[in-house]
């Protein structure tokens, strides 16, 4: 079982926090040692940014809540996935009893209650379901001038939905960024394709996987 | 209005279970409750999650719960700390009437976390304990040079704690930590915050289990006759902790009591993460005429004693599933009283390591 005391901020975790955060981390050597609370006291005296929202209070509940560190199994299910992704492929699962593609795929089915070990591959290609163009980011300075356009891809082939109310009951598919096309001219139904990264980046990621882009001819 | 276990399902504890992830861990242990029960998810009303999210590193766990144990589209609540609250949480909304089946769940992820001290650590109080860095177990230790200056044991007894449970585990298959070992090897491991030695610490291990609770008697195994939960005088900043006690068990049966005329139990599953935690429950609760370090010395609590404690091996003997102990204490018992040994149990769980809170189950078959 792996345990480790980690003696200092991973460099992923910095570059996840809001870059005045990490900056006064980094300078007052906050990054070398958890636990050293040297100018501890005369940090509380001033705040540490200018951004109105991270008072100093946060600064040091957010200094403690660092220290929280997982590694996550993926699973027998998930592996696979994530393995096929590093691959170039994307796999899902089927269930032999009520016939859902699954992607990611789960080793059971939720409806049916019962083991699903048939597994299927996907070209990837699909249809927009719902999509935003976000101007936002997770760290609160940030604004984007261009929109990314955020995406729920659904699969061909997995819709299963009620003919009568054209109630979709269940879909394969992955939330995922799409580019090369004007955001102007998003629209839900647009047919997207997976374009991936090259081999030799493929780490076994959602982001092998690097964008959406719509299909040459789509609607 | 009477409530029942109609079945239970678990997967053995293991220091790590690499090829699952959690979902996978609890839809294993789902289907078998539900065999045990021989019902399906379409009988079942509602899901209570035990969660932790601090100990799962992932928020709202409980919106992540149902579909892998057929609760999909159910009604479904997250109950925090020790999985025995959840338990009880599912008691209670039976006794409302507005459920007929529950299903009652937990896990254990230990080999995800990282930094398991410091995770705790992130329960103190920020301004005067976070500062000073203490590991858990050091809290703990604490607690067991207080309860040993109180109760007048001795270090050996955490050590005959040890030992007991850890045998007791060789008859276990669910048992990650069984092992025939002596107080001289438990004395032979490192000090890890005296008087506790690393032998006195349970390991924290994976695990997964399932309860499903139903008022219906046709479906019952064992019966649920009563339950209490109390929170001690405690906390963040330690100030007020009762050091050394578990007052919160002697409550928690209070309350269990006035729900049953039962005074006497066949044996007792207690959660206890050091072994000295088993003794302090033991010390409050107050079931055993004479002194709690004798009647461990006199064999009392050995599985053939006349009040047999953790006869299933116990934390330290199967491994410590973190919240879920509560819920793998439980399932142990009901198994136990389904071998038709004994008639009754107690099972006592406290909220975390170091917490001065928790909760106490009391089950029976019916002759």
């Amino acid at each position: 079982m792996t345990r480790a005391t980690p003696s200092r901020f991973s460099p992923n975790y910095l570059q996840q926090l809001p870059e005045d955060l990490a900056k006064y981390i980094q300078r007052h050597g906050l990054d070398k040692e958890l636990g050293r609370l040297e100018g501890w006291a005369s940090s509380t005296e001033k705040r540490y940014t200018e951004v109105e929202e991270w008072q100093i209070d946060n600064l040091i509940l957010t200094y403690w809540h660092i220290a929280c560190m997982y590694r996550h199994s993926a699973g027998a299910a998930f592996s696979r996935f994530l393995e096929g992704l590093k691959n170039g492929k994307i796999l899902g699962t089927r269930c032999e009893n009520c016939g859902r593609v699954l992607i990611p795929p789960r080793i059971f089915c939720e409806w049916c209650f019962k083991d699903v070990d048939k597994w299927v591959e996907h070209p990837g290609t699909g249809i927009i379901s719902t999509y935003s163009l976000s101007y936002i980011g997770t760290d609160p300075r940030v604004r984007f001038e261009k929109p990314v356009i955020v995406a729920v891809i659904w699969f061909d082939g997995t819709v299963k939905a009620v003919n009568s109310s054209r109630t979709v009951l269940h879909a394969a598919g992955m939330l995922h960024k799409v580019y090369g096309v004007d955001p102007e001219k998003v629209h839900v139904g647009m047919r997207v394709k997976p374009v991936w990264r090259k081999p030799e980046e493929r780490v076994g990621s959602i982001l092998d996987i690097e964008y959406f882009a719509p299909v040459e001819g789509g609607a | 209005m009477d409530i029942w276990i109609a079945g239970v399902g678990e997967i053995p504890c293991k220091p790590s279970y690499d090829g699952m992830d959690f979902r996978e861990m609890l839809y294993n242990a789902a289907v078998k409750a539900y065999f045990d029960a021989g019902i399906t998810p379409a009988d079942v009303d509602g899901v209570v999650s035990s969660g932790m999210d601090f100990y799962e590193g992932v928020s709202i766990t409980d919106s992540y719960t149902p579909d892998q144990v057929g609760g999909r589209l159910k009604f479904n609540t997250l109950v925090s700390n020790d999985a025995l609250n959840a338990f009880i949480h599912g008691c209670m909304l039976l006794k409302t009437g507005h459920f007929r089946t529950i299903l009652v769940t937990a896990y254990a992820r230990a080999s995800n976390i990282l930094n398991y001290p410091e995770i705790v650590l992130n329960s103190f109080d920020p301004y005067v304990i976070r500062p000073l860095t203490p590991h858990l177990y050091t809290v703990a230790a604490l607690d067991a040079r207080a309860f040993l200056i109180n109760s007048g044991c001795e270090v050996r007894d955490l050590s005959l704690v040890v030992v007991k449970n850890k045998r007791n585990a060789l008859r276990n298959p669910s048992a990650a930590f069984a092992e025939n070992t002596s107080v001289e090897e438990v004395e032979s491991t490192e000090v890890v915050s005296e008087p506790l030695r690393r032998g006195h610490v349970a390991v924290p291990c994976d695990y997964a289990a399932v309860i499903l609770l139903t008022t219906e008697k046709g479906l019952g195994k064992v019966r649920v006759e009563a339950f209490g939960y109390a929170v001690g005088s405690h906390s963040l900043d330690f100030s007020l902790k009762a050091w050394g006690q578990s007052r919160w068990a002697r409550a928690a049966i209070d309350m269990a009591f006035k729900q049953t005329r039962r005074r006497r139990f066949d044996f007792l599953e207690i959660s206890e993460p050091f072994a000295h935690s088993e003794l302090m429950v033991l010390d409050a609760l107050g079931l055993v005429r004479e002194s709690v370090c004798k009647t461990l010395r006199d064999g009392g609590f050995n599985i053939d004693g006349h009040l047999p404690v953790n006869p299933s091996g116990g934390c330290i003997g199967m491994g410590y599933p973190l919240n879920a102990a509560g819920l793998q204490r439980l399932v142990q018992s009901v198994n136990l009283l389904r071998t038709g040994r004994w008639e009754s149990c107690l099972v006592a769980s406290p909220d975390g390591e170091v917490v001065d809170g928790g909760a106490a189950v009391m089950l029976s078959v019916e002759v």
